[in-house]
């Protein structure tokens, strides 16, 4: 059997005892505590990721897993943290200004934070100048806009515009998605990415960095 | 002569029994007084703050059940419709049955032609206008807010005018509208006062009413709040539904969906029965679960169907108009699972008689087809086989004649027969003959003709020539603030 075998089923079962008891054990067997977080509870969440799109699992049950792998990583984000290791990718997400639509951007937020990256979520109604801010204070690496009104879009272009202006733009990926928002204005506006649905929207956060 | 007879002239069909929809109303009303709707609106809240409820938290407005009551009360529980001409067009009172309605303009649309999903042009709003124009069981149309041809300048989206302007042109039936703003809303209710004649005409003989959307859960947002005011103010009909996911946005249960539903709409008509009683509020909102696997919103779920059917029992329970929904599907082609689900949805929806039954056309959970349009229109007719109910008398049960045939006879030459076999169903669509050959033409084949055909030849009728003009002049004020001088063409 390999080596993190135990740890990526109860990822997969969402059996958060088990996962919290073989992160220990792993722990006091001296091992690396990134070989258990990459090996282990990350692996486990791939395999979950597959099985959502293959429609194998569903939503509610893959978000039960996310919250026992971060269960997990509470336990070594201590350690990790003194081995100085490189933190996770950061996600600045918000729902634009005059749009107080938020259940899809949630969905993302928390598919993200279950594929390990550190999200901050802006809320709703949120003003351009407060997307900017948060580029400047959290230098995240994808950042994320969304839309359900056709009249607030118009501020996704704008948000984009002022990045360049303040020479940010190259240093993060941005992502658009919402009802109102499609592949053809994604590209008009200049984003990196447009997804139609929150498993996509993880997948393409995935793809964008890996191009980096 | 009968005496104590008793006649079923529909099919009858309960989900909930009196006590459950008791229940879940008071469920809703728990919500309201305990939990709170949020409400961005401060128009709205100071109507509130000023009846009795507690606005201390705006996130959290507890709204008192004797309000509810009252609002209920207030509302009309008849409204009626009338055509672009201020004809009656039909009554919504739970007692005439289901008024079904489509959507002539999504941003994305299959062609009949092609069979392909492509961006739906001005010319193809025209196009499902005119199709709508000929669809008898197809009543009224609900107008959208978004086109993917038209820019949006500024906060500045007139797609919202332009269908309704379309519409206008080529139907005179009824139309309710999405709208994108109060702003919108203002301009829209002049350009319909226009047609009427005035402000006052379109207030007595609505051809036109607005639509506002609370958020799930529990959110009374400031523009929608906004919308509905100004119906209210001006009198007009407005329909308030919300779109609720079941696991997403509610909890994953029957009665907590409807519940909630319940709560968003009251909350909403309990400011709006404040701001004018006997404002025409349409009560509906679209319960339906999240699909788990793919997180979409799946209109040919059966459990939309199914809670949409349970909510009009409540509402019909309190005698208040439903809004329903019906005639969509997930599938992206007319196919066997488009079938399916159309007509359960048109059965379901038949059975339970929501008044305002919107959406029809919509596939592949988004976007409209015409032939979905048309698919539709021929499975209302099918269903209303069952719906007429099974008269009794002396020529439905012609003892005599049986006697005179006897045994081992034929009815067909009968006069009886010829005097009757009319109301037997007839498809158009549908492929009853004896055998196939290869001339022989299925339903996807006659489907598809018939709909190009009636876009192809119908001819509704047309405006006024002064009215015709004043609309024009309404399009050419709108190209002009979003740098148009005309629509984009439809590419050939």
């Amino acid at each position: 059997m390999a080596k993190y075998d135990v740890l990526k089923q109860a990822v997969l079962t969402g059996d958060e005892a088990t996962a919290v008891a073989e992160v220990k054990k792993a722990l006091a067997g001296k091992a690396d505590p990134g070989d258990v977080l990459n090996n282990g509870l990350i692996a486990g969440m791939e395999v979950v990721g597959k099985k959502f799109r293959s429609g194998e699992m569903f939503l509610p049950e893959v978000l039960l897993c996310a919250e026992v792998m971060h269960k997990g990583i509470d336990i070594l984000n201590p350690l990790l943290a003194k081995s100085g290791r490189k933190s996770a990718t950061t996600v600045v997400i918000g729902t634009v200004e005059g749009d107080i639509h938020d259940i899809g951007k949630k969905i993302v937020a928390l598919l993200l934070e279950g594929n390990g990256f550190n999200v901050i979520d802006l809320g709703v109604d949120v003003k351009g100048e407060k997307f900017i801010e948060a580029v400047e204070k959290y230098k995240p690496q994808i950042l994320g806009m969304s839309a359900l009104l056709t009249t607030t879009m118009p501020h996704m272009g704008e948000i984009i515009q002022t990045l360049k202006a303040k020479k940010l733009r190259d240093k993060v990926k941005v992502i658009v998605g919402g009802a109102s928002v499609n592949a053809e204005f994604a590209k008009s506006i200049g984003a990196d990415g447009y997804a139609v649905e929150a498993g996509t929207g993880v997948e393409l956060a995935k793809k964008l960095l890996a191009k980096k | 002569m009968r005496a104590n007879y008793v006649e079923y002239r529909s099919p009858q069909f309960r989900i909930l029994s009196d006590k459950q929809i008791e229940e879940i109303y008071l469920g809703a009303l728990h919500i309201m007084e305990r939990t709170g709707v949020c409400f961005e609106c401060q128009e709205a809240l100071d109507i509130l703050d000023g009846a009795g409820a507690d606005v201390s938290n705006p996130n959290r407005v507890k709204i008192p059940s004797f309000l509810v009551e009252d609002a209920i009360r207030k509302a009309p529980k008849s409204v009626t419709f009338y055509t672009r001409e201020g004809q009656p067009a039909f009554v919504l009172n739970g007692m005439t049955g289901c008024h079904f309605g489509n959507i002539p303009d999504p941003r994305m649309m299959l062609d009949p032609v092609t069979g392909k999903f492509r961006t739906c042009y001005v010319e193809d709003i025209v196009d499902m206008s005119r199709l709508t124009d000929a669809l008898p069981n197809i009543e009224w149309t609900y107008t959208g807010s978004a086109n993917n041809t038209l820019p949006v300048k500024s906060n500045m989206d007139i797609s919202d005018r332009v269908t309704l302007a379309q519409f206008v042109q080529n139907s005179t039936k009824p139309i309710i509208s999405e709208i994108t703003n109060v702003d919108a809303a203002i301009e829209i209710i002049e350009f319909c006062s226009m047609i009427a004649g005035s402000e006052e005409n379109l207030r007595r003989k609505p051809f036109w009413g607005g639509s506002c959307e609370p958020v799930t859960p529990l959110v009374e947002g400031k523009d929608a709040m906004e919308k509905s005011l100004l119906c209210a103010e001006k009198g007009l009909p407005v329909v308030v539904y919300s779109m609720l996911m079941a696991g997403a946005t509610t909890p994953a249960t029957w009665a907590a969906v409807l519940a909630i539903a319940c709560a968003e709409v009251l909350s909403q008509l309990v400011v709006l029965q404040l701001k004018r009683p006997g404002t025409p509020v349409i009560f509906g909102s679209i319960p339906n679960i999240m699909e788990m696997r793919t997180t979409i919103f799946p209109y040919g779920a059966p459990e939309l169907s199914y809670l949409v059917a349970a909510l009009t029992e409540i509402c019909h329970y309190h005698k208040l108009p439903m809004f329903g929904t019906a005639g969509c599907t997930d599938s992206y082609s007319v196919d066997a699972q488009a079938g399916a689900e159309l007509t359960y949805q048109v059965v379901l929806t038949m059975l339970s008689g929501a008044d305002l039954v919107h959406d029809v056309g919509i596939s592949a959970h988004t976007p409209t087809s015409p032939e979905v349009m048309v698919f539709v229109d021929e499975i209302i007719n099918m269903a209303k086989v069952f719906m007429g109910g099974i008269e009794i008398n002396d020529d439905t049960l012609p003892l005599d004649l049986i006697d005179k045939v006897g045994p081992k006879g034929s009815y067909v030459t009968e006069k009886h027969t010829l005097k009757h076999f009319r109301r037997f169903w007839a498809p158009t669509i549908f492929d009853r003959s004896t055998s196939r050959t290869p001339e022989t033409r299925g339903c996807a084949e006659l489907l598809r003709d018939k709909t190009i055909n009636l876009i192809k030849t119908h001819k509704p009728k047309s405006l006024p020539t002064d009215i015709a003009k004043e609309v024009k002049k309404f399009e050419a004020m709108w190209l002009k603030r979003v740098g148009l001088k005309e629509y984009p063409k439809r590419p050939v």
